[in-house]
């Protein structure tokens, strides 16, 4: 996806890009992208287990209309779910076991550090109206939405939660908490290392999570500490992992994107100064150094069973959703 | 390219250019720009500087704008200028002419005030590269080491090799002007003597690099097709001169007192024209510097021919009755494409001559006789020669020894006194000094005796041993005449073809002694001439021969004394010219010589020899005066002598184009008044540097806009 969608090129300017911000969630998602993704349900290539029925049926056997077996009553089982008429005709305990229609575990993780204000459009903008869209089709369908972010500078880099979210009812709750998040660096903040590390992050979302189900984490992994140990923790939980990789055009093309001249980049996280000099050379060592880097995570990702998706924020999100990521096979 | 200042050149471009891409790096006014993530920059910025160190310098166009524009600066700084290929370092001598033509006046600037010679725009432009040659220092790697030769008739080393700026301009700067003749011979010879490698035909050995030898000369050299340049010699021919000098000399000046009438001159002249159009002009005779005749009518002299370049022409020839004007300038212009023409090819100007007679007058005194032309040139020193014509005198003449048919000759000559001494009485007067009583003496058969040599004096010997060198080592017999030097003034109306000698004297003449009449068997006539004594020595005795019964032998004995006798007062009437040796005879108990030159300052001069007044080399024309006291007399003595150019050579003073050694012509560069030719080219730089500068402003505007 690292191709541009025909449209006006996007104007840098010197200034940290001005955002319009969302502040309703209406910003976040409207009523017409809502009444398209109503359509839509997010799809695992596998049918999981859940712990609160839901709409799809499961390997396991549990609590629901389609009877499925008995079996012998064992020490803790569910007194409810004892066939009395057995009891009463054979003495015995045993329990009803019906085919079980479960839910879905839906977990959006959202990267709130400071390098997610940036670009234009804006990364974060584009990460919360992608995981709101995500969402809401979670909370459609049923699913048991969690939303978790982490980075944020406000927040002391830890990680927020939100979790057992379910049903449509619950649409107003989610956008409030996307609408909470700030990536916006704390001027305050001495340290900006003492953010929660990425690893950190993914380590406590892989040990908090319950269950299983997809797991979606938007992030622009530009990171200096590396993304492979973090985005380890998550393999082997029997979720599936989408890495969706926003990426704002300017750090796709900087050339085309007015990144010229003589400039002292100043890294919003650390503060890390370059001075470069833009050149031609130096462009084309940049591109071939951020195809290498996106190249090396997809390969990384596709070996651990993870789906990276690599997006540029200009791309219309009715596009992302109905189209490409339908392809993908995240949603249905 | 010679650089008047390299050394500010360098040092402003040392501390500028480094201080300019400094800046670059450290005022660069980078924008700053948040940026989500250095990470990938960061990688890319490292692969390139693995490869490319000053990465960000590329492509800077104001930066290169910038540097082009320091570099022009500091090079203008360092005045760079075009060079003739004088060399820095290493040996150079520097050779000026100091001939007479080098006084020409032609590279005056219009309008000027003073004349300036040639000589003194030679020295200047001299001056000028050997600043050069010094200037810079640090890094003109050493300027080497240059020495200075002047030239005209001989060659002085006025400065050996000397890495003294100071010295070596002091060296030119004390080059006075001669009115020599022009050698450059002794001028290379020394040269390359002090430069280390004197054969011409050889390369110089290894290492040693000949030396650079730059000359300042008219290019009029005599000698210059007898000299070679050597194979890898580095010639520098700097000519100074215009092509257009206007020259027009005398050549040849003489008088002469006709012998029937001792007391009347007559003066005859020599015009030589250079130019190569005729001129017009009147000349002058003066007398003890009273004007005594001006030619009633301008003398024509018709135009110099050119030589050597095609058929010789004579462009001026047809152009002169009432030609329109345009026609006039039309055969100018002619005339001077044939001239440059002529002069680039080596071709020789040969001078148009012209001859002056004038009347005869009575001058019975001495007194000094000029002719001088009026028609002013570039070259005023051959515009007048002078002659001291010596007073109407007769001879004193004594015959030692037996006499002869001589006798007969002698009484009959119109002489002042004519005495016959004996030879003791003769031995007895040089021993009491009243020898000189006498012009010339006559010895026949006179050998002086063991001990005694003869003394200053004038002397015809007939057979006898005047001198030792010439003793005879046999006797021939039966000789017949063989050939004889007709053109000396002695054969004058004398033809000794039917001379036959029964016995003559076998001499084998010493170098410095001139064989005047030779027969079968060897010489038969001599002419020595030793500081003060001059013998004409005949190796036979007349009586011996058939000599005395011929009509030569009458016309002979008159001719050899007026020869001898006049021999002390030749250069008067000859005149002398620059370069040579005057020798005078003077009496032998004069004391307190002084010698008076022409420009008034007085010289005593010391006297080698009694009764000899020995002075040379001349260098200036003019006339001369020699005093002396005399005892006895109260009264100074003054002895007059002329020195005149009197060179058709040096007066040919259009600067030849090339120096055309015998085996190489070596190409001359102009020198002219007021400055060098070499043009600086600073103000280029300067220009350049602006418009660099304006250049750079716009690209600036343009990429601030």
């Amino acid at each position: 996806m690292t191709a541009f969608p025909p449209g006006t090129p996007t104007t840098f300017t010197n200034k940290p890009p001005v955002l319009r911000r969302p502040s309703k969630i209406d910003d976040l998602i409207d009523g017409r992208l809502m009444a398209r993704l109503d359509q839509l349900d997010v799809m695992s290539r596998k049918i999981f287990a859940g712990k609160v029925q839901g709409e799809r049926r499961s390997k396991r056997r549990g609590i629901s209309v389609e009877f499925a077996d008995f079996r012998p009553y064992v020490h803790g089982d569910d007194l409810r779910f004892v066939d009395w008429n057995i009891y009463g005709r054979l003495d015995r305990l045993f329990l009803k076991v019906f085919l079980e229609e479960e839910d879905l575990s839906l977990l959006i993780a959202v990267d709130t550090s400071a390098s997610m204000r940036w670009g234009n459009p804006d990364k974060f903008v584009f990460a919360q109206r992608l995981a709101m869209a995500l969402g809401y089709i979670g909370l459609v369908n049923h699913n048991r939405v969690s939303m978790v972010s982490w980075g944020s500078a406000a927040n002391g880099g830890g990680v927020q939660r939100l979790s057992g979210m379910r049903g449509r009812r619950r649409t107003a709750e989610m956008g409030q908490w996307l609408l909470r998040q700030d990536p916006t660096p704390d001027p305050k903040s001495v340290d900006p290392l003492t953010a929660l590390s990425f690893d950190d992050a993914m380590r406590s979302i892989a040990l908090a999570r319950q269950g299983r189900g997809v797991m979606v984490i938007i992030s622009d992994f530009l990171l200096k500490q590396g993304y492979e140990k973090g985005l380890r923790y998550l393999t082997g939980g029997g979720y599936d992992v989408f890495a969706m990789q926003v990426l704002s055009p300017e750090e796709i093309d900087p050339a085309a994107n007015g990144v010229a001249g003589d400039l002292r980049l100043v890294d919003v996280e650390d503060n890390d100064v370059n001075e470069v000099t833009v050149t031609p050379p130096l462009l084309k060592a940049y591109r071939d150094r951020l195809n290498a880097y996106c190249g090396t995570m997809r390969e990384f990702c596709v070996r651990r069973g993870i789906s990276h998706v690599l997006v540029d924020t200009q791309t219309d999100l009715d596009e992302l959703l109905l189209d490409y990521l339908r392809k993908r096979g995240l949603l249905r | 390219m010679t650089w008047l200042t390299p050394l500010a050149g360098v040092l402003i471009a040392a501390v500028t250019v480094p201080l300019l891409v400094a800046l670059y790096f450290l005022k660069l006014r980078r924008q700053p720009r948040p940026i989500a993530s250095t990470l990938l920059w960061k990688r890319s910025l490292e692969d390139l500087r693995a490869n490319a160190p000053f990465q960000r310098l590329r492509m800077n166009i104001l930066l290169l704008l910038q540097l082009l524009v320091l570099a022009l600066l500091a090079i203008a700084l360092a005045q760079p200028q075009v060079d003739t290929g004088l060399r820095r370092g290493g040996k150079t001598v520097i050779l000026i002419d100091n001939s007479a033509s080098m006084n020409a006046t032609d590279l005056s600037e219009e309008g000027a005030t003073t004349l300036v010679t040639r000589l003194q725009v030679a020295k200047d432009a001299a001056i000028a590269q050997v600043e050069k040659l010094f200037a810079g220092g640090l890094f003109s790697g050493g300027s080497g080491e240059v020495m200075v030769v002047a030239f005209a008739d001989r060659a002085d080393v006025r400065c050996p090799f000397s890495d003294s700026r100071n010295q070596v301009i002091d060296a030119i700067k004390s080059i006075q002007p001669t009115d020599g003749r022009t050698r450059i011979g002794e001028a290379l010879q020394l040269a390359r003597a002090f430069a280390n490698s004197a054969n011409p035909d050889e390369a110089p050995p290894e290492g040693i690099e000949a030396a650079a030898l730059v000359i300042f000369s008219d290019g009029r050299i005599e000698d210059i097709d007898t000299q070679a340049k050597k194979t890898g010699e580095s010639i520098i021919y700097n000519r100074v001169g215009s092509k257009d000098a206007d020259n027009v000399a005398v050549v040849r000046v003489a008088a002469e007192r006709s012998p029937d009438d001792p007391d009347r001159i007559q003066v005859f002249a020599s015009l030589a024209n250079s130019n190569l159009t005729e001129v017009r002009c009147d000349v002058q005779l003066s007398v003890d510097d009273n004007a005594k005749a001006i030619t009633p009518e301008p003398i024509v002299v018709p135009p110099a021919r050119v030589e050597g370049v095609g058929e010789s022409r004579n462009p001026a020839g047809s152009s002169g009755d009432g030609a329109a004007s345009a026609a006039d300038k039309t055969a100018e212009k002619a005339v001077s494409d044939a001239q440059a023409k002529a002069l680039g090819n080596g071709a020789s100007l040969t001078p148009g001559r012209e001859q002056v007679v004038f009347l005869p007058f009575a001058q019975p005194r001495d007194s000094v006789i000029a002719v001088a032309q009026l028609r002013r040139d570039d070259l005023p020193i051959d515009d007048a020669a002078a002659l001291v014509v010596p007073p109407a005198r007769r001879l004193r003449v004594a015959l030692v020894g037996p006499a002869g048919f001589e006798r007969i000759i002698l009484r009959g000559m119109p002489l002042e006194t004519f005495a016959e001494l004996s030879a003791g009485e003769f031995e007895a007067s040089i021993t009491d000094g009243t020898y000189e009583r006498f012009d010339v003496y006559v010895l026949k058969g006179y050998t002086p005796p063991e001990g005694m040599k003869l003394p200053p004096g004038r002397y015809l010997s007939f057979a006898g041993v005047p001198i030792p060198e010439l003793a005879p080592y046999a006797e021939h017999e039966r000789v017949f005449f063989r050939t004889a030097r007709q053109e000396h003034p002695v054969f004058r109306s004398v033809n000794p073809n039917d001379l036959y000698v029964g016995k003559a004297q076998a001499i084998s003449p010493p170098r410095d002694v001139d064989v005047l009449m030779e027969g079968t068997e060897g010489p038969l006539m001599l002419a020595v001439d030793r500081g003060g004594t001059r013998i004409l020595h005949v190796a036979f005795d007349p009586t011996d021969s058939n000599w005395p019964l011929a009509r030569s032998f009458v016309n002979f004995v008159p001719n050899a004394l007026e020869w001898l006798g006049s021999s002390g007062d030749a250069l008067a009437l000859a005149g002398l010219q620059p370069g040579a040796t005057a020798s005078i005879r003077i009496p032998s108990a004069a004391s307190n010589v002084v010698l008076l030159h022409p420009d008034g300052h007085e010289e005593p001069v010391a006297l080698r020899e009694p009764g000899q007044f020995v002075w040379g080399p001349i260098q200036r024309v003019g006339i001369y005066a020699v005093t002396w006291d005399e005892s006895g007399s109260s009264e100074k003595q003054t002895r007059r002598f002329a020195v005149n150019l009197l060179n058709p050579a040096e007066s040919v003073i259009v600067p030849a184009e090339d120096l055309s050694f015998v085996n190489e012509a070596v190409a001359g560069g102009n020198v002219v008044a007021g400055g060098n030719a070499r043009s600086s080219l600073w103000p280029l730089l300067l220009a350049l540097a602006l418009v660099l500068l304006v250049v750079e402003w716009w690209v600036y505007q343009r990429r601030t806009a």
